[in-house]
């Protein structure tokens, strides 16, 4: 059963991908070695990455631990009318391939319960 | 205030260097966060991608000091904290694994791993008989340890995995070495030490850290100086040396009367 809002939905992720995504490979893995299973793919999709916080080792403000780490969380959001047939996992990894450096990512976790993208949250790797 | 919670910091920082899985990367009061960047490279030191080791003296508390000194440095909370990110750890560019060490990958239950044997490198690098850094700070560490706490954490909210140890010593160390009075253990060796570093930093610290003991200076005024007296504290225990005294001044000793059994005075006069 399709919703009747299907056709406009496809037609607006495409519209925003065709300026906003970047080419992302995704490098499968199964417990952090390389998954045989699978291959690695590349594919355009929006990579955000806001701005680094510096939080405390335990995540929070808190006085208990003193050191420091400074880190962004990132988002990747997949139009999966475009790419139905791919599979992420928890532990995978993604590089930017557009971006200076070509940083890569790990997927820490996903959200594949919307019904126009699938929203992954990255963290650095 | 201290030059013993100093001491401690350098002599544990130098035993722990080069000694664990985090190799050069232990930091005396690491201020501000470690970040890897879009290249995967780390922020601190040499950016070889390592875990960190970082040292801090916290909190102290000294319990009813003698009059107005401030010579005891009390019960001392050393903080020790390690951690691995996912970022701290480098990736093959081929396959994509991360390797901890060769053969090691980055799993979740790796990094603790890794965690707990740096934990277990550090209490071995600081009980190590011929870890020179390790002596010194044992001879800091005079009054033995009261408290030995280990903390851990881990999360992903940060935009890293990360996992971290924590080791919170609550230590009583050695006094104050006295300004004006001889040099206490282990303060040479660390001075010697210290100036035979390859860091200009360490260097420089050790001639600051001697230039502040300075030259001895006579008993009275040690005492003075150790328990924070008034020259009427000093007077009334009956420890001024001579009249003069009042306004803070010694003269110079020139002559003195000498009665040995009731005898007749003896005048001594400097020659």
């Amino acid at each position: 059963m399709t919703a009747n809002y299907q056709a406009i939905r496809e037609r607006s992720a495409r519209a925003v991908d065709a300026v906003m995504a970047e080419s992302i490979l995704l490098a499968p893995m199964s417990d952090e070695y390389a998954d045989p299973s699978r291959v690695k793919i590349e594919f355009k999709a929006v990579l955000r990455t806001g701005g680094a916080k510096n939080t405390s080792l335990n995540g929070g403000m808190g006085r208990d631990w003193v050191s420091r780490i400074v880190a962004g969380r990132a988002q990747l959001h997949i139009d999966r009318a475009a790419n139905t047939a791919l599979v992420c996992k928890r532990g995978d990894k993604i590089q930017a391939l557009d971006r200076p450096g070509q940083p890569i990512f790990e997927i820490l976790d996903i959200d594949d319960r919307g019904h126009t993208r699938l929203v992954i949250d990255l963290g650095e790797a | 205030m201290s030059l013993v919670r100093v001491a401690a910091r350098l002599a544990i920082v130098g035993a722990l260097r080069d000694v664990t899985e985090a190799g050069t990367h232990v930091y005396d009061s690491l201020i501000g966060g470690i970040q890897v960047d879009a290249n995967g490279d780390l922020n601190i030191g040499d950016g070889e991608k390592r875990p960190f080791i970082s040292v801090f003296t916290d909190a102290s508390k000294i319990e009813k000091p003698d009059l107005r000194s401030f010579s005891e440095t009390g019960l001392t909370e050393i903080v020790v904290e390690w951690g691995i990110s996912a970022g701290m750890v480098e990736t093959d560019p081929e396959t994509f694994e991360k390797h901890i060490v060769a053969g090691l990958v980055a799993t979740d239950r790796a990094m603790e791993f890794t965690l707990d044997l740096i934990g277990r490198q550090i209490a071995d690098a600081l009980s190590d008989p011929a870890n020179q850094p390790a002596e010194i700070w044992r001879s800091i560490a005079s009054g033995g340890f009261h408290k030995v706490e280990l903390a851990r954490t881990s999360n992903d909210r940060g935009g890293a995995r990360l996992a971290a140890h924590q080791l919170r010593i609550t230590v009583s160390l050695m006094n104050e070495p006295e300004k004006g009075e001889p040099i206490p253990e282990p303060f040479p060796e660390l001075f010697e030490w210290l100036a035979a570093s390859g860091s200009p930093t360490d260097r420089k610290i050790g001639e600051m850290m001697a230039a502040l003991l300075g030259p001895s200076d006579a008993d009275w005024v040690a005492l003075r100086r150790r328990n924070g007296m008034t020259s009427g504290d000093l007077l009334a225990m009956g420890l001024g040396p001579i009249e003069g005294e009042e306004d803070g001044e010694t003269p110079e000793m020139t002559s003195g009367v000498l009665v040995v059994n009731d005898g007749e005075p003896i005048e001594v006069i400097e020659p």
